[in-house]
């Protein structure tokens, strides 16, 4: 019955999402070529100047990429206005456009070259010959204000019926090698959003992905170099990826340090033979919390990789990926939780 | 006095904590949760063997009805005058809008320990400093009560300021443009400091919190006004000494005093970037602490008396002396009570 609920209302929502303009338009790029190449870069750039931190970050994953030209650029930040926020969009957007830009407000970010909690820009390109993307949006979910103690009927139908009409949008997505699920529904509400995916794309697609920052006035989505809230997007990569995940579960400094080398360290053996292309993680921004030293997790994250491999982690709200199976059972491959490193290891 | 005047009334008394903490050789503290329950924080609890003998046995908290923790309980060692913190994990805890939370220990040998557990917890937010009370509503308030005079504390934060709303219900206000030697003067006096930081235990320390007084000043002042008492690495020696608060105003912060209908109502901000240590962002814990000076009044009360903390951390260096402030032979507790800053609640 919950899962009809879920398809009627995000039927809906696919109906108006008929009226939308080009710029929340689904993005679908040609498809991947079997042997080609898939790409994956990162840059990150803190500086008080938001524009600056998003222009310099923005050439110097330019730089990166060569001449290639990403599909997709992933962009996440945690300045903490409005204001800063459209400025650190706007740097992207001057040197990538605005139709390629995805992503969202968040607490902190990682690379292979470090971690910050302030100012900061962080991208993440999605390129290569071999890699297909396809992106899709839904918005005024109906979301803002309820509360799970006060609403929880209300609040699992607005959110499942949004997680609901983005996959609606996505042809194939139960297919895809990995979607990446982004949106304003903050840990433990999350869960409700990939329901409501799941209704459309089934619980055997691997998910990952994380909630935007739940800071007033800072909880928005970013579509297509555009600002949102109340909003979520899918952006599914195919290209036969090989795909390795893994999630752990952590509330103490020692504990999201070991489990961070543990749940990266799965994700990577999960590839196989393999060579791993990029390390991707949405971490939960209550570990971050309790880390002494914020750069630790990263650290001992890139002890378990090559240094070639780039890592593109960020601190969210809650994550969606695959429960800690050190703690507890799920019948679904991704789940949305708090407190979790959500580790997609992915490859070709 | 209606408990309309206040956003959230609630019901906490000095008296249970006193009752039900360090009576006897297990020394036992519920910690604060510092980020909301509903988000699945974990729970610690303090415990130390005051006594010389070991202690063996098991600890068993019980938390609010419809709460799932993990474990239910943990088996305990301590050596004579050791102390450890045990952690429970909350898979499944529930938001209190009276941010008032039941909890009892019960641990082998020893009578059964009940408090109740605060949320002490600081959401991100910016607000206008004007005053008016109405953008408070979605702080987690701390209201304490001292010789039947209501005090309810909220706070928030943001990556430029630390920001505070304190009602204060009071018969009446002596501002600083008022303020004698004789008279002494209201204010609020609060301490903030990294988390797990502790007190230099002489004044030969130095200092690890930034503390600052506030009070209404009038036009002797410009305005009403907020002084910095304290820095991290300061000397403690000078908390001692009733200073002059001239010479430490903090020009950056912004303050607003009002009264009304017998309550006092202190807004502020202090700019956050001076206090890098801090490291302000979402589930980082730091310490706060608080003491209103109500010297025609009820004298200074203290929000520790609401945090369940032995009476053997009331420590004279934890706070500084000024001019004006009258203590009446009362030391405060350690200003060290564990805050944690969180995400914005809606």
């Amino acid at each position: 019955m919950k899962q009809w609920k879920f398809l009627i209302l995000g039927w809906f929502a696919v109906l108006l999402a008929g009226c939308a303009t080009v710029d929340k338009s689904v993005l679908m790029t040609p498809p991947a070529v079997k042997t080609g190449d898939v790409v994956f870069k990162t840059a990150m750039v803190e500086n008080e100047d938001a524009f600056a931190a998003g222009k310099e970050a923005a050439e110097a994953l330019a730089a990166k990429l060569g001449g290639t030209v990403p599909h997709a650029v992933l962009m996440v930040d945690c300045f903490d206005s409005l204001g800063s926020k459209k400025k650190a969009l706007a740097g992207v957007t001057s040197v990538f456009g605005a139709e390629k830009i995805f992503g969202g407000a968040v607490y902190g970010m990682y690379t292979q070259d470090g971690a910050s909690d302030v100012d900061t820009v962080s991208l993440l390109a999605l390129a290569g010959n071999g890699l297909q993307v396809q992106a899709a949006l839904t918005e005024n979910m109906g979301s803002k204000g309820l509360t799970i103690e006060n609403d929880e009927p209300a609040l699992s139908a607005a959110l499942g019926a949004g997680g609901a009409a983005v996959a609606q949008q996505l042809p194939n997505i139960g297919k895809s090698d990995l979607v990446i699920l982004m949106g304003d529904a903050h840990s433990p509400k999350n869960q409700y959003l990939i329901d409501g995916l799941q209704t459309v794309a089934g619980k055997n697609v691997p998910v990952t992905g994380g909630s935007i920052s739940k800071n007033d006035g800072l909880t928005f989505v970013y579509y297509r170099g555009k600002m949102y809230s109340d909003a979520a997007f899918a952006l599914t990569l195919n290209g036969g990826l090989s795909i390795g995940q893994a999630g752990r579960q952590a509330k103490s400094n020692d504990e999201v340090i070991s489990t961070a080398n543990e749940g990266a360290t799965t994700a990577l053996k999960a590839l196989g033979s393999v060579k791993p292309a990029a390390l991707i993680a949405f971490d939960c921004a209550g570990r971050m919390g309790k880390l002494d030293n914020l750069s630790d997790e990263v650290t001992t994250i890139k002890t378990t990789m090559s240094p070639a491999v780039p890592i593109f982690g960020c601190y969210c709200a809650g994550e969606f990926g695959p429960a800690d199976t050190t703690i507890e059972k799920s019948d679904s491959v991704s789940t949305g939780r708090g407190w979790h490193a959500m580790f997609s290891a992915l490859g070709k | 006095m209606s408990n309309r005047k206040f956003l959230y009334p609630l019901i906490y008394c000095t008296l249970t904590a006193a009752l039900s903490v360090g009576a006897a050789d297990l020394q036992i503290r519920p910690k604060n949760f510092i980020v909301t329950p509903s988000t699945g924080p974990v729970a610690e609890i303090i415990v130390r063997n005051n006594a010389s003998a070991p202690y063996s046995g098991t600890v068993t908290p019980t938390y609010p009805d419809g709460w799932q923790v993990a474990p239910l309980a943990q088996p305990l060692k301590l050596a004579g005058g050791e102390s450890k913190v045990l952690s429970f994990a909350v898979e499944k805890g529930l938001d209190r809008k009276a941010n008032d939370y039941p909890v009892s220990i019960a641990a082998n040998g020893y009578e059964t320990l009940t408090a109740e557990v605060l949320c002490a917890s600081t959401p991100f937010y910016k607000p206008k400093i004007d005053g008016k009370f109405d953008e408070w509503s979605d702080a987690i308030p701390v209201m304490f009560i001292t010789n039947g005079k209501k005090t309810v504390v909220r706070s928030y934060w943001n990556k430029a300021q630390f920001c505070l709303a304190v009602e204060v219900e009071e018969d009446a206000l002596t501002g600083l443009a008022d303020a004698t030697e004789a008279s002494g003067a209201d204010a609020i006096q609060f301490a903030l400091s990294p988390g797990k930081s502790k007190t230099a235990d002489s004044f030969d320390g130095s200092s690890v919190r930034y503390e600052f007084v506030v009070a209404a000043s009038g036009s002797r002042w410009k305005g009403d006004k907020c002084f910095k008492l304290m820095n991290s690495g300061d000397s403690l020696s000078v908390a001692a000494e009733a200073r002059e608060l001239q010479p430490l105003l903090l020009e950056e912060a912004e303050v607003k005093v009002k009264r009304a209908d017998g309550i006092t109502r202190y807004e502020l901000t202090v700019p956050m970037k001076p206090m890098k240590p801090l490291r302000a962002t979402a589930g980082r814990e730091y310490c706060f602490s608080l003491l209103v000076h109500d010297p025609d009044g009820t004298g200074v009360r203290d929000m520790g008396t609401v945090m369940n903390l032995n009476e053997a951390t009331r420590i004279p260096q934890a706070w500084c002396n000024w001019k004006f402030a009258k203590w009446n032979g009362i030391v405060p507790f350690d200003n060290k009570v564990e805050f944690g800053f969180c995400s914005s609640v809606h």
